[in-house]
């Protein structure tokens, strides 16, 4: 008995002299005076403030006066220099007086810490894999917004760019500003082809660009790829060659303008990269029966070449190929707009290379074969009179304005135009004079484009109801166009056009209705 | 003699909170993530309308939602930051319920909205991508250079008084 008690006696004792130094008692004032403290776990002077330990009790003073039973705060960190502390703090009220606890719960809070630590890390780490590729969706879809966008703001002014200097071409030019002129052309039409090539690498990307199946001629197409980068290069000592297999079958069906736009830019890059020697172009055929065939075109040339670790991007956005004697060659588009169209008529493109002795694409494109008609239709010789034909435009925009008179001005083909400002100015006009077109932008000052040909066409005159609208915007976005098209509108014209492009609709338009 | 303002901060664990106060209290930042156990309570003197305020900052262990945060570190709370991480999606798709959940049980207490670790993305790509109605006032920061750390902190101070 008298062994219990001694063990009860030592274990009692061993257990406060514990807890003494895990547990701080405190008495305080309301407003966080001490009045007494055990000081087991901090030194706290009597009447010092308990806001001096730490700033965790100068922000809780403003609560002790509340306090009516107790005030329980877990797990603070009271990180001191000289003794930091993982603490429990409970605030007493016994009676009048107000008391502090501080337990002592360093250890057991450090010990939870690394469990904590390895859960959140798995954690964060299991949600990181399906974000980053949405992320990755969306920033691919905010750079092509941007780019179609961009393309937009930029299409107007070029358009007017493109279509004064057409007109200036016309007026009496001596040899200089004519030589001057060609070269303004020139770099117009580059910034055209870079626009078109940034806006078709965005629509590759969103799955959007429209990939045509229509009759052309091979033969007819290689032949002007040819013509043009004889007149283009005609001082260039590169020889260029150009070879069609007699078995490669001329009439095809599939997309001309695609296939041109691959070939085009396949061959300038040739043309860029070659200072002498030659450049050649093979098409073959491979495969064939009566109704398909694939093609192949080599395009080889004695250039700069390729180093072998850059040949794996050649085909990346943005690439640029930097060669010690010449200047960076352009933004590197081309390349990247081959592989994508080539992809997108079911195509190959495979380029080999050999720094300083030259390069060779090969392109490989899978064709329907036109079947062989049995007569060709003679189209009516016209009766030699020409009738004019009225076209009411609305253009709010006075150098718009400008350059669509300039257009039209001593056409050839009969067109007179008359302009309204906008929508009410157009009805006026439409109502009081017959036309044979209505022509004007997708966003007018007074209506959207969209509404206003919903207007017309919902007109009790069947003249104006019937009457070929185009449209003529620098909104070159898929949806829009569409949009404009289900609405009631005849055609799409984007912006820039040349005066021939705008002058093909019309008349396709006028003969059409 | 300083007015003093209790601020606390809010949001999923590892949205950066630590390292908010970090970069505003020692104008430091570690790019090692180590866990918040508790609270940790820093304290800054500031001149606010040509005033001292001493603001007292509660960063508070992380929560997947306030209701699980101790209610006793939220008691006498004179502004909250939700911090949320802009690289991380779970850590923002309940905003709108946490900030009803403010509002309603701490009614008049400002809420400064944040969006950290603005770093990962362009300014531009951020404003496109948080477009939503519930981002309009938030402010995003990056803790790592510590773009608008300063400027949210003095928001919410102004808006304590």
């Amino acid at each position: 008995m008298i062994l219990l008690n001694e063990h009860y006696n030592m274990s009692a004792k061993l257990k406060t002299e514990i807890l003494d130094r895990r547990i701080q008692e405190i008495e305080i004032t309301d407003q966080g005076v001490i009045v007494a403290s055990d000081n087991s776990i901090f030194d706290l002077p009597e009447k010092s403030s308990i806001a001096d330990l730490h700033p965790f009790f100068e922000g809780v003073i403003p609560l002790l006066p509340t306090v009516k039973d107790s005030l329980k705060i877990p797990c603070v960190n009271v990180d001191s220099v000289s003794n930091p502390r993982i603490v429990d703090v409970d605030f007493l009220r016994k009676g009048k007086k107000l008391y502090l606890l501080i337990f002592d719960f360093t250890e057991h809070y450090e010990a939870s810490q690394p469990l904590v630590q390895e859960k959140n890390v798995a954690s964060i780490a299991k949600n990181k894999l399906a974000f980053e590729k949405q992320l990755l969706e969306a920033k691919e879809e905010f750079k092509n917004n941007f780019l179609s966008n961009l393309n937009h703001e930029i299409r107007n002014p070029l358009n007017n760019l493109l279509g004064f200097m057409e007109i200036l071409k016309e007026t009496k030019l001596d040899y200089d500003q004519n030589e001057t002129l060609k070269v303004m052309q020139k770099t117009g039409t580059h910034l055209k082809i870079l626009m078109d090539d940034m806006l078709d690498i965005s629509k590759i990307e969103r799955g959007v660009l429209d990939i045509k199946s229509v009759n052309f001629n091979l033969g007819h197409l290689v032949n002007n790829l040819q013509n043009h980068f004889n007149l283009k290069y005609a001082n260039n000592p590169v020889e260029f060659n150009v070879t069609i297999d007699n078995n490669v079958p001329r009439k095809l069906i599939g997309d001309p303008a695609r296939l041109n736009q691959i070939l085009f830019n396949l061959l300038e890059n040739s043309f860029r990269n070659t200072t002498d020697g030659y450049i050649t172009m093979l098409v073959k055929a491979e495969n064939k029966n009566k109704a398909h065939t694939k093609i192949k075109i080599l395009i080889s040339d004695s250039g700069t070449g390729i180093p072998e670790d850059k040949l794996d991007k050649v085909f990346d956005s943005y690439f640029q190929l930097k060669v010690d004697k010449l200047k960076p060659l352009g933004e590197g588009l081309g390349l990247k707009i081959v592989k994508d169209l080539t992809e997108s008529l079911d195509g190959k493109v495979q380029v080999v290379s050999e720094e300083g002795k030259g390069t060779m694409f090969t392109c490989e494109f899978p064709f329907k074969v036109r079947p062989i008609s049995k007569g060709t239709k003679t189209v009516p010789k016209g009766s030699g009179i020409l009738m004019s034909k009225r076209i009411l435009i609305i253009e709010d925009e006075t150098t718009n304005q400008m350059l669509m008179m300039k257009t039209f001005l001593n056409n050839e083909k009969g067109y007179v135009i008359e302009m309204a400002i906008n929508s009410d100015h157009a009805f006026e006009l439409l109502e009081n004079n017959r036309y044979h077109l209505i022509m004007f932008k997708s966003a007018l000052p007074d209506i959207n484009g969209i509404d206003l040909i919903k207007k017309i066409r919902g007109h009790e005159q069947d003249a104006i109801a019937n009457l070929p609208i185009l449209i003529a915007s620098g909104n070159t976005l898929k949806e829009e166009q569409k949009a404009v098209l289900d609405a009631g509108a005849s055609a799409f014209l984007p912006k820039p056009y040349t005066k021939n492009e705008l002058f093909k609709c019309i008349e396709q338009l006028i003969r059409e209705s | 003699m300083a007015t003093v303002k209790k601020i606390v901060l809010l949001g999923h664990f590892g949205v950066g909170k630590t390292s908010l106060v970090r970069r505003y209290i020692d104008s430091a930042f570690s790019e090692d993530y180590l866990v918040t156990v508790g609270v940790h309570v820093k304290k800054k003197d500031v001149i606010v309308n040509n005033e001292p305020v001493t603001l007292i900052i509660w960063d508070i262990e992380g929560n997947n939602s306030i209701e699980k945060a101790r209610s006793s570190y939220l008691l006498g709370s004179q502004g909250f930051i939700y911090v949320f991480d802009v690289s991380r999606q779970e850590t923002y798709e309940d905003i709108n319920s946490e900030m009803k959940f403010l509002a309603k049980n701490h009614e008049n207490v400002p809420v400064c909205l944040v969006g950290n670790k603005s770093d990962l993305f362009t300014e531009d790509f951020t404003k496109e991508f948080f477009k939503d109605k519930e981002f309009e006032n938030c402010y995003f920061t990056s803790a790592k250079t510590g773009e608008n750390v300063e400027a949210m902190f003095l928001d919410l101070a102004k808006r304590t008084l």
